[in-house]
């Protein structure tokens, strides 16, 4: 059942549409607790009983997502970047934190994808450390849309092909996307195990 | 996917009790009935130049605007639900 500040959210939804979506968005990818997930699905279930566009809810709940996620960005690039540079006046610090934005350059882009949506709680302190660890704009960037993309559609798109019932569809995606992340994590551990276990070369 | 199918393929699970929240389309939509069945017994004035309003308005917004209260108004909407419902059965 939804609960009462459940309904109250949604019954802004149809007041205050896309602006409501694309500021939901924008704050959630800077870590603020907003109810971002829940909104998007509303929102779909209003594209489809036809009082919003589909096109008009995407591009809104996506601007709003890639603007929050480069203020996150922007702001790990700023503050994070010259707190790792002080730490880094130790010569070996220094090696760790080349080492960690050497790691977050080769793979920073695929863990950027994967916490848009997958791993979405991750996703603002992705941003943070990705600035921080200057990985490069345009991956970020690039990365991060692609991502946010499926989030967006996933959501919006639950909520409108779930023939008007919203609440059972939150039920629903909640539950996959739980044990999608689960089944993930697993795969990850499994493929560190076999890493690890494997006889060192050489 | 499959899992999917097979839970929506039950119209138990499409049917959402009418709540606060709903607007009018977002009711015909769930419940599988033409727009105007549930415009005409919510008893809503087009505007007279024959465009939407400004926002679509909520169960709530109606209820209050009309003086009545919400569960009255879901009564409404209830009965003539049912009365199209019986007249043309959802598909599936």
């Amino acid at each position: 059942m939804t609960s009462d500040l459940t309904s109250d959210l949604i019954a802004l939804v149809p007041t205050y549409g896309l602006w409501l979506i694309a500021a939901t968005t924008f704050l959630s990818c800077l870590a603020l607790p907003v109810p971002s997930s829940l909104m998007m699905l509303t929102a779909g279930g209003f594209v489809a009983a036809g009082d919003l566009g589909l096109g008009d809810t995407l591009a809104a709940a996506l601007g709003g997502a890639v603007l929050g996620d480069q203020a996150g960005f922007a702001l790990g690039r700023s503050g994070g970047a010259r707190l790792l540079d002080r730490i880094a006046r130790h010569p070996r610090r220094a090696a760790l934190i080349g080492r960690t934005e050497a790691l977050m350059q080769r793979r920073g882009g695929f863990g950027i994808f994967l916490s848009r949506w997958l791993f979405s709680p991750l996703g603002p302190w992705m941003n943070f450390a990705a600035g921080a660890a200057r990985l490069s704009w345009r991956r970020f960037t690039l990365a991060g849309v692609a991502g946010e993309t499926v989030w967006v559609a996933l959501y919006v798109g639950t909520g409108a092909g779930f023939a008007g019932n919203l609440t059972a569809a939150m039920d629903l995606l909640g539950s996959s996307l739980g044990f999608l992340a689960a089944g993930a994590v697993t795969l990850g551990l499994g493929l560190w195990l076999r890493q690890a276990l494997r006889p060192p070369r050489g | 996917m499959a899992l999917f199918t097979l839970y929506w393929a039950n119209p138990a699970h499409r049917e959402q009790p009418l709540a606060g929240w709903m607007t009018l389309h977002y009711v015909a939509h769930s419940w599988h009935v033409p727009p105007e069945t549930v415009i005409t017994a919510a008893r809503v004035p087009r505007p007279p130049d024959g465009g939407r309003p400004p926002h679509p308005r909520t169960l709530e917004e109606i209820a209050r605007a009309q003086g009545i209260s919400l569960d009255q108004l879901i009564a409404r909407l209830q009965k003539a639900i049912a009365a199209a419902q019986a007249r043309q059965p959802p598909q599936k």
